[in-house]
């Protein structure tokens, strides 16, 4: 089953544009929910983001979720994510507008980059072998 | 030596399952969370559909041409409610995904526990209908044998991996044979074979 994990950044954009952009910020959340459905139901995120339209591919496995499918005249606001589909894990990176767009990518590329190695980190971890008994006792 | 610390290195925590309760605690912010949860259980019905279409690799206009209707239209329903969308429109859509639409209803204040136990005796009483199906065909009956056991595993597995998960609060009051209570052994014979699934 599949978990949602904030970063810090998130957690900060998210508290401010609640209180900003609340009506953007409702249809995000309600897309990033429909977005969430899907990978429970087994879908790989590529097909996703061919499906729903209001999900872009901005490269390096991060992908944007936005807006659309509210009112019209509501401001441009993304939500950016990198779905980690060994460990099941929907990274939450970052949210902003489209004025932020080339930094917020620029920022999640250095998240992501960190996410990977210490995924990478914790299956090697996983993946070494149990020691001994002989093996457990040195000090 | 420590390691330095990298600025772009994201800290992160907690792990959510639900979107509503991640935003309630990161926010804090009631009258917010309670209106996007208001919204989002609005759409229970269309999320369904809209995950079931993106695992068939179907299109809005994939679903609009056999509904014989616009791709807009099709767009238009799945940024609606549940509410504004018709049973008929419901059962349509379900079947171009080849699902069958089946309905039910249950009382408001259930609690998950009682929702677990309800679907054990439905479990149970699909195993007996397979069952009665077997009965007189050697076949059948030694399938059944074979596929019994793959569902008293795959209950005990189940139930194993939440016990792990909770550890903790495990450890302070630690679950009691749960095939027992699950299976209803009613002979010697049935919880034998129980026993010998769970100590594996």
């Amino acid at each position: 089953m599949w978990k949602s994990q904030p970063t810090d950044v998130f957690k900060g954009k998210l508290i401010r544009l609640t209180k900003n952009r609340p009506k953007e910020m409702e249809n995000v959340i309600r897309n990033l929910s429909t977005y969430f459905a899907a990978l429970d139901e087994g879908v790989n995120p590529i097909q996703i983001q061919e499906r729903f339209r209001f999900v872009h591919n901005e490269r390096n496995g991060i992908y944007a979720v936005d807006q659309k499918g509210g009112p019209k005249n509501l401001a441009e606001i993304r939500l950016y994510l990198f779905p980690h589909v060994p460990s099941e894990t929907l990274y939450l990176l970052t949210i902003g507008d489209k004025n932020s767009q080339p930094r917020d990518i620029n920022d999640c590329r250095a998240m992501v980059k960190e996410i990977k190695t210490s995924e990478e980190t914790r299956n090697e971890r996983a993946s070494e072998p149990e020691p001994t008994e002989d093996e457990s006792e040195i000090p | 030596m420590n390691e330095p610390v990298n600025p772009n290195r994201p800290k992160t925590n907690r792990r959510y399952r639900n979107i509503v309760d991640m935003v309630r605690d990161i926010t804090k912010d009631e009258a917010f969370t309670d209106g996007l949860e208001k919204t989002i259980r609005e759409r229970v019905l269309l999320d369904h559909l809209m995950a079931k279409r993106a695992a068939a690799d179907l299109s809005q206009k994939d679903i609009a041409d056999q509904m014989n209707c616009s791709q807009g239209r099709i767009s238009k329903l799945e940024n609606g409610k549940d509410s504004q969308m018709t049973i008929g429109e419901f059962q349509q859509y379900a079947n171009i995904l080849g699902l069958e639409v089946a309905f039910g209803t249950r009382r408001k204040d259930i609690n998950i526990a009682q929702q677990v136990k309800l679907h054990v005796f439905a479990i149970r009483k699909l195993l007996h209908q397979i069952a009665d199906i077997s009965h007189g065909d050697e076949n059948m009956s030694n399938g059944l044998k074979v596929f019994l056991s793959e569902v008293l595993f795959n209950t005990v597995h189940s139930v194993v991996d939440v016990n792990r998960r909770f550890k903790d609060l495990v450890k302070e009051s630690p679950i009691e044979k749960p095939s027992i209570l699950v299976f209803d052994a009613e002979s010697e014979e049935d919880e034998n074979v129980i026993h010998s699934h769970v100590a594996r």
